[in-house]
């Protein structure tokens, strides 16, 4: 159904909002480091929940797993799982990790690793060369989705050609998305991210809830939503799922692991640090667990599992595919919540108000998107400024230079983020991780490579510096086995062997448990035999820390 | 039950919760999920929705109250 132009308005005015709190966060910042990067430590209970939740939540919880629930069917509401359990590690980790922040006035994951590591330099690198590896593909994720929200929107978008090259709909949407993302992180750093947080969180929460409302009256009500769901084909109500990628066992690991990934990839970490109290974080880590949860089962999974119903996907010619009415490509998958609410809410609501409502509830995916890919943005700028800038080029930087250098790294992030996606739009043979959730289960398994040295710094505290960097190393080589760069860069041929092992692993079990377990291993073992780290230096450490 | 006022009691009730809680993954997320899968797959339905559909929000929901548990009980009373 063509929306006409009313998607545009609510758009633009969601748009100058954003704009607006870029420029107050600004105007009630210093010109610290700390500040830009941690809104001066003292954010409170609203705050946190709010961003935590909002980079938590990004274009894969509103378009990546609803596509792999209107793909596989029920198999993979398990996911849902995990919500609570990133609930509980907010707490748990982030209690400790925000007191030593404090403490000792880190403000990246690497300030702590490299701290606790006898300040290791190696090791500072590899956590922020993890940093980089989760952050990029987590924002071309988030931009990609921009281009595919701006395609269903707007279909009749005239091409704008600008300097020889073609711009439609999905690249529009793509640099409007990017852009604007770009411009308030800059302004306001932290404070601004962490109050559009505030409000796309919201706008975001409530459109999970209201697509699924729309979607379970839409179908006649609860009575008859749940006899749609019983008519499902056998595939589609149980394991493995229609495209049998889904085993209990790989869903317990992704509960588990990527659930720890996600809460201690350098935004999320950095969140931990801003926090206010043990209390903000107490209260954050059961909001998070009991609001999340309800948004995610009763909200966009109710439409996907709808959709499954209306319109199923069918095998065309030994590929598994959506319906014509969701998408015409295996990579539309994504695209469900969006396509079923353009379809079935103006009919529902009348057209006036159901189009409001469906640009509204678009907004919110937007605001998904927009909320990870600016937590991301700023991590990253913080991670490279501090971590290797600061570190290995120009130490002597002042602080006014090296907040430059920051936003400097904000822009060519951005800039990167929107070449690789126009890259995959454009040629044939970069298609690797077309879905939104491959992509950030890639993501996820590399952030996943912290986990080890996270758990031994906070709890454990037996590991070496020599240990560590050899798990780490280990943990990345073989997340990137996973991923289809090495076939892409070795050829076919070479990797063939590999290929076949990542592929039987990675139907059974998660990406990142894969590299995590190789990484405790090999930190366990080198840790045995290398010199290990002060004593004086370890009890101080956990002093502070159990204070 | 109220909350335990000294430390060992609620390090006690903390390791408690934390069993509790990885044995709902491994029953809601994990191999559980065999216990119900022919079921689910010829057609069953609990409570009138899909069962493994209701499986997973019945397992979801324990996740959730145990967070409850241990924030009330435990958490919040943690210097």
């Amino acid at each position: 159904m063509d929306l006409g132009r009313t998607p545009l308005v609510v758009l633009a005015l969601y748009m100058v909002m954003l704009l607006v709190l870029g420029v107050m966060g600004y105007l009630r910042s210093k010109t610290s480091e700390q500040d830009y990067y941690l809104a001066g430590r003292g954010q409170g209970v609203l705050v946190t929940v709010f961003t935590i939740m909002a980079t938590f939540f990004s274009s894969a919880a509103m378009m990546g797993i609803p596509g792999l629930i209107y793909r596989d069917g029920t198999a993979f509401l398990f996911f849902a799982l995990n919500l609570p359990v990133s609930g509980a590690v907010i707490y748990l980790l982030g209690s400790r990790i925000r007191k030593m922040g404090q403490r000792r006035g880190y403000v990246t994951p690497a300030d702590m690793i490299a701290d606790y590591y006898g300040g290791s330099r190696a090791l500072r690198l590899l956590v922020a060369l993890v940093g980089f590896l989760y952050v990029i593909p987590y924002i071309v994720m988030q931009i990609k989705a921009g281009g595919y929200l701006a395609q269903r929107l707007f279909p009749d978008a005239e091409i704008v050609t600008l300097l020889g090259r073609e711009f439609g709909a999905f690249e529009l949407g793509t640099i409007a998305l990017s852009v604007l993302t770009m411009l308030y992180v800059l302004v306001g750093g932290m404070r601004s991210v962490a109050w559009t947080d505030v409000i796309q969180g919201f706008l975001l929460l409530t459109g999970m809830l209201v697509a699924g409302l729309a979607t379970i009256v839409a179908l006649g009500g609860v009575g008859a939503y749940f006899e749609e769901l019983t008519k499902l084909p056998a595939a589609a109500r149980s394991m493995p799922g229609v495209s049998g990628a889904w085993s209990p066992w790989k869903l317990l690991t992704i509960c588990i692991f990527a659930s720890l990934a996600t809460m201690i990839q350098p935004g999320q970490w950095m969140r931990f640090y801003a926090a206010k109290s043990a209390q903000t974080l107490r209260r954050s880590a059961l909001i998070f667990a009991l609001v999340l949860p309800g948004c995610f089962l009763f909200g966009v999974m109710v439409v996907a599992l709808g959709a499954h119903a209306i319109y199923p996907p069918a095998m065309v010619d030994g590929v598994l595919m959506p319906h014509p009415s969701i998408g015409t490509a295996a990579s539309e998958f994504d695209q469900v919540v969006v396509a079923m609410l353009q379809e079935h809410v103006p009919l529902l609501l009348g057209a006036t108000l159901g189009t409001i409502a469906v640009a509204v509830i678009l907004v919110s995916v937007m605001a998904a998107s927009m909320s990870t890919a600016d937590s991301n943005l700023h991590a990253l700028s913080a991670v490279l400024t501090r971590d290797v800038y600061d570190r290995f080029v120009r130490p002597q930087a002042s602080e006014r230079e090296r907040a430059w250098f920051g936003r400097g790294v904000i822009v060519v992030a951005t800039l990167l983020s929107l070449w690789l996606v126009g890259l995959g739009q454009t040629n044939a043979d970069f298609q690797p991780l077309a879905l939104i959730a491959s992509l950030m289960f890639v993501a996820i398994g590399f952030s996943c490579q912290l986990l080890p040295l996270a758990l031994d710094c906070l709890f454990l505290r037996k590991g070496t510096p020599t240990g560590a960097i050899a798990g780490m190393i280990s943990g990345i080589l073989v997340v990137f086995l996973f991923t289809p760069f090495p076939t892409l860069i070795f050829g076919q041929d070479v990797t063939a062997t590999w290929s076949g092992i990542t592929g039987t692993l990675g139907r059974l079990f998660d990406v990142g448990f894969c590299g995590f377990v190789v990484n405790a291993t090999v930190f366990a073992i080198v840790s045995r035999f290398t010199e290990k780290l002060p004593p004086d230096h370890v009890a101080e450490f956990a002093r502070e820390m159990d204070a | 039950m109220t909350a335990p006022t000294d430390p060992t009691s609620r390090k006690r009730l903390h390791g408690i919760l934390g069993a509790l809680f990885l044995g709902a993954l491994l029953l809601g997320a994990g191999p559980g999920i065999f216990l119900i899968n022919d079921y689910a797959a010829a057609g069953g339905t609990i409570l009138g929705m899909p069962a493994l559909y209701t499986w997973a929000v019945g397992w979801c929901v324990v996740e959730a109250v145990i967070v409850l548990n241990a924030y009330l009980k435990v958490w919040r009373h943690e210097s």
